[in-house]
């Protein structure tokens, strides 16, 4: 499946060429952050949290699919050809 | 019933159109929260203390470290060493002599947080962790009181307003449980997130403009850029859902 991640407020420019909008191939969520973290390794750590145990969880907080929000969601949400998918990670300062 | 000392304390926002003696009334009435004395609750509580809140509780456990100053515009050297709620007191009392200031110096944990929160009209998250920000979130959903999100990172911030079980909350946008991290952050960024969720308080308690609901704000203050999404309650939200 071809599917667009957009990015929004240009926060990840400086991972991403600049790009807000982002061609992946894959069927699941995962298969789509997988593909984005191969062509922008830099957005790896944004992605995903990696815990004590090893174990890696995602770290987006929202996510929407062609404007509308998704729940639940995880690794193995389904998506579709002509999917956009826009989606963003979690900020925690204060 | 305002005095007139405070009907010119005021005049300038009295003349806002919709906000009138009424609207001030209703914040010298008002019962805020402030859950940190940080970067974030630094400029929140400064400016509802200077736009005449009644009552600000302002609640954090830390003291006041060399490497806070950058942001933490409350706090000043002569504070190092100092609890938070002392140093944020002394000055929001020095802002604004006729607010009343309640500093409490301690952590907010799932044993204490109704009874820190118990009789506030709403919560503001000036929090620097996940965890007990939807400790917060939890908290303001079961007493059905709006609590207003904001965090930092860097030069970028986001903020939305909670109005339990009618809006999306902070569960329904972070499903997950992420630890808490030590953030970079350069001051201005809490400084413009933590005036608007200020502006958001104002706002609820006068009634007048449209609230920062089932929406999250971002800011990009390297590319100065202000963007949003939709967010939509989640039904099966653990704090506030339906199903």
């Amino acid at each position: 499946m071809s599917v667009k991640i957009k990015l929004p407020g240009k926060i990840f420019h400086k991972y991403t060429n600049g790009q807000d909008l982002i061609k992946v191939e894959g069927d699941t969520l995962g298969e789509c952050l997988n593909d984005l973290i191969r062509q922008f390794p830099g957005m790896r750590p944004w992605v995903f949290h990696r815990q004590d145990s090893g174990q890696e969880i995602l770290k987006i907080a929202v996510l929407l699919v062609n404007g509308k929000s998704v729940y639940p969601f995880n690794t193995e949400t389904p998506v579709k050809d002509g999917d956009e998918i826009t989606l963003t990670m979690a900020i925690l300062g204060g | 019933m305002l005095t007139r000392e405070e009907l010119t304390r005021y005049s300038r926002q009295i003349m806002i159109e919709g906000f009138g003696e009424e609207g001030q009334a209703r914040l010298k009435e008002a019962k805020v929260v402030v859950a940190g004395a940080g970067g974030l609750g630094s400029p929140i509580a400064l400016y509802l203390a200077a736009a005449g809140i009644g009552t600000i509780r302002v609640i954090d456990k830390d003291k006041v470290e060399l490497s806070n100053l950058n942001r933490q515009i409350l706090h000043w050297d002569e504070n190092i060493g100092q609890r938070k709620t002392s140093s944020a007191g002394d000055k929001l009392r020095r802002i604004n002599k006729d607010v009343k200031i309640e500093a409490i110096a301690e952590s907010i944990a799932d044993n204490n947080v109704s009874q820190l929160t118990d009789g506030f009209d709403l919560i503001v998250d000036a929090m620097d962790n996940l965890p007990t920000r939807l400790l917060l979130n939890k908290t303001a959903v079961g007493k059905n009181i709006p609590f207003f999100h904001g965090a930092v990172s860097g030069f970028e911030g986001r903020a939305m307003t909670v109005i339990p079980r009618q809006t999306a909350c902070l569960k329904c946008l972070y499903p997950g449980d992420i630890p808490a991290q030590k953030t970079p952050v350069i001051g201005v960024t809490p400084a413009i997130i933590g005036c608007i969720q200020a502006t958001e308080v104002i706002k609820y308690i006068t009634g007048i403009g449209h609230l920062l609901t089932n929406r999250l704000l971002f800011y990009n203050g390297l590319e100065m850029v202000f963007d949003e999404i939709e967010v939509k309650r989640n039904p099966n939200c653990q704090h506030c859902g339906t199903d």
